[in-house]
């Protein structure tokens, strides 16, 4: 019998099946690591996907739920926003106001990875512009028929405003009427107080009625905005303060917001829509914004408003005076020989006051970008 | 001679041989096996890996595209073959003149910096700020990159030249939008027996390098729609592309039950990109 242990006796049956074992072994784990590879390399692609999907959902959610606030942006300054995605990411946007109709939204898609510190990120932007759409080329217009034979003018070259951006000069008609209105000018000393390009137009796209005045704005859908419903006799209107420190009291339905911008406060970003119901008689006062009456309205007392006037009945102006810088639309105008109102189109005015009613929305062309 | 070392009968011997080389064979068996259906799922793998990074690649590229009436990102297109202004970078300027667009480093982005001779500009010119009906993106050259400084920051000064007669810098916004492009174009071309997909720079008159493949003749299909989803009858009414990749794997491999004969394996993959820019 063989001796255990004997050279001349060892076999070679156990390297060979332990060569062939790692041999499998080797082949196996190959496998395996490949298997990983691909599928960390799958998990890579689909985090990258989620990252941008959250950026995209980043730029949506800021449009779509803009803040006000951001209108009050100066040139240059930014704002920053954040939000949830799906699962653990998350979505950082920041605005920038590059220009006066002008916004740069940048959003970054953030997906973290469990067990790391780095991260999956994409980052997108939109270029946004507001998309205020401009009504009444004309400082005013009238369906039924002008009687002044008061003080005042009207005017259609847009100018600058103290404090107001100032978009550049537009020559528009003073005045603007249908072909059969009745137009009476003996106060104000005849066509001189009405200067435009040309001082007076008729345009048969004001088709009989205030509302097509407006146009492409509607009167419901402004008057659908109105957080003022003021009516009867107003004694006079401005901005009000309260609170320690003064803040604009914006819960006063008498605060017409501030229009001196030369002198900001606290209520100059305030440009509400009011709207009157039935007739409305203001005594004086100033304010800002849309002004919308269903019946007449009568200013007096050197009422001094900065945006859109639109009467559905008759426009008088008593013997205090108005002043009106941006445009009036009125079914009639009525200046009594000791009245006097002045008309000063503006089309920054106009955009400034229409941007609440209005949207910013992306470029026409060429506004989405990949930052990566 | 001692009785008690016994050595091994041949008939031991052949039995051991013969039960070694059926072990053995039936190991080797398990083990080609093995090896061959490893390598046939890391060829489907690379093949799969092969026309998602192709998809991945012209969705970057594409969906950035756009363009203003007259002037269209896509050059040409063709079922195979497509050139086109591939975005590079974008940016807010904080000071223009007539020669150069300033940027601060940290309001530029992109895929990489700007390179001039290679790239263009696209500058946002507002015009009226009334109005959008009066922008435009001006088409400027990129003569040189320069450093500088914007306030107290680092910023780069691309050297440019504006027409300030046709359009005077009043019109364009305090911070100026801007991009930069190169002319790329993306094809499928034949190198080696196989078809590959490939791109060039045709700014910096690059010769075509591959990007993904390889695919079957006629292995990329492009076909370009506008806002119906019809074939687009020119670049300007270009909307959509839909991609269709037919990819073959880069080495023959065995598959089935019985492994059969060494085949190239083929794959499909299908999207459509929008352009997110008109």
């Amino acid at each position: 019998m063989a001796r255990a242990g004997s050279p001349e006796t060892r076999g070679f049956a156990l390297p060979l099946v332990l060569g062939v074992l790692a041999l499998g072994g080797m082949l196996v784990t190959a496998s395996f690591l490949l298997g990983r590879l691909e599928s960390q390399s799958a998990e890579n692609d689909l985090r990258a996907s989620r990252a941008f999907e959250t950026a995209e959902t980043g730029l949506a959610s800021t449009l779509t739920s803009w803040d006000p606030l951001l209108d009050t942006l100066p040139i240059g300054g930014t704002a920053s926003l954040a939000g949830a995605g799906v699962a653990t990411a998350s979505w950082h946007s920041t605005i920038q106001r590059l220009g006066e109709d002008l916004f740069f939204l940048r959003s970054e898609g953030i997906v973290p990875i469990a067990g790391v510190t780095w991260q999956a990120e994409r980052q997108l932007s939109w270029l946004l512009r507001w998309a205020a759409p401009l009504p009444q080329p004309s400082a005013v217009a009238v369906i039924d028929s002008v009687s002044w034979n008061g003080a005042g003018s009207a005017s259609g070259y847009s100018g600058s405003s103290p404090g107001w951006p100032f978009c550049g000069p537009d020559s528009m008609p003073a005045l603007r009427i249908m072909a059969a209105t009745v137009v009476g000018l003996s106060g104000c000393g005849g066509p001189s107080c009405l200067r435009g390009m040309p001082p007076i137009l008729a345009d048969t796209a004001l088709a009989g009625s205030v509302s097509a005045a407006i146009a492409p704005l509607t009167y419901a859908a402004l008057a659908a905005r109105a957080t003022r419903a003021p009516g009867g006799i107003v004694a006079s209107v401005g901005p009000t303060l309260a609170g320690v420190p003064p803040a604009c009291d914006a819960s006063d339905p008498l605060n017409w917001g501030e229009p001196d911008h030369a002198s900001p406060g606290p209520c100059t970003g305030l440009m509400p829509v009011i709207h009157a119901s039935g007739d409305l008689t203001i005594g004086g006062g100033r304010g800002q914004g849309v002004l919308l009456v269903d019946g007449d309205l009568i200013l007096g007392g050197g009422f001094d408003f900065f945006g859109l006037v639109v009467v559905q009945g008759r426009l008088t102006s008593g013997a205090g005076g108005a002043h009106i810088t941006g445009a009036v639309a009125a079914r009639s105008l009525n200046i009594p020989p000791a009245g006097r109102i002045d008309v000063d189109y503006s089309a920054c005015v106009l955009r400034n006051v229409l941007r609440g009613p209005s949207q910013v929305t992306p470029l026409l062309y060429r506004s989405w970008a990949q930052l990566y | 001679m001692s009785l008690n070392r016994r050595g091994v009968t041949l008939v031991e011997m052949l039995v051991s041989i013969t039960l070694l080389a059926l072990v053995g064979g039936l190991a080797l068996q398990l083990l080609l096996r093995q090896h061959w259906t490893g390598e046939a799922q890391s060829q489907r793998a690379a093949l799969q890996a092969t026309m998602r990074a192709a998809i991945t690649y012209l969705e970057s590229e594409l969906r950035e595209l756009g363009g203003s009436p007259g002037d269209p990102d896509i050059v040409t297109f063709a079922a195979e073959s497509l050139t086109y202004r591939a975005m590079r970078s974008a940016g807010i300027g904080c000071r223009l003149s007539p020669t150069a667009l300033t940027v601060r480093s940290s309001d530029l982005y992109g895929y990489r910096a700007p390179q001039p001779g290679r790239d263009s500009l696209l500058l946002f010119r507002d015009g009226s700020p009334a109005t959008s009906s009066d922008d435009q993106w001006l088409h400027l050259p990129l003569f040189t990159v320069s450093a500088g400084s914007c306030g107290s920051q680092a910023a780069l000064i691309l050297g440019t030249a504006i027409d300030t007669s046709v359009t005077p810098l009043s019109g364009f916004p305090p911070l100026a939008p801007f991009r930069t492009f190169e002319i790329m174009q993306a094809r499928l071309y034949a190198s080696g027996g196989d078809y590959w997909l490939g791109a060039r720079s045709v700014s910096a008159a690059e010769i075509i390098q591959p990007l993904a493949g390889p695919f079957l003749a006629h292995g990329l299909a492009m076909r370009f729609l506008d806002s119906l989803a019809v074939p687009a009858t020119g670049a300007e009414r270009i909307r959509s592309v839909d991609v269709a990749l037919l990819g073959v794997s880069a080495s023959p491999i065995r598959s089935g039950a019985g492994m059969g004969l060494p085949q190239r394996r083929t794959d499909s993959l299908g999207t459509r990109i929008m352009l997110r820019n008109w």
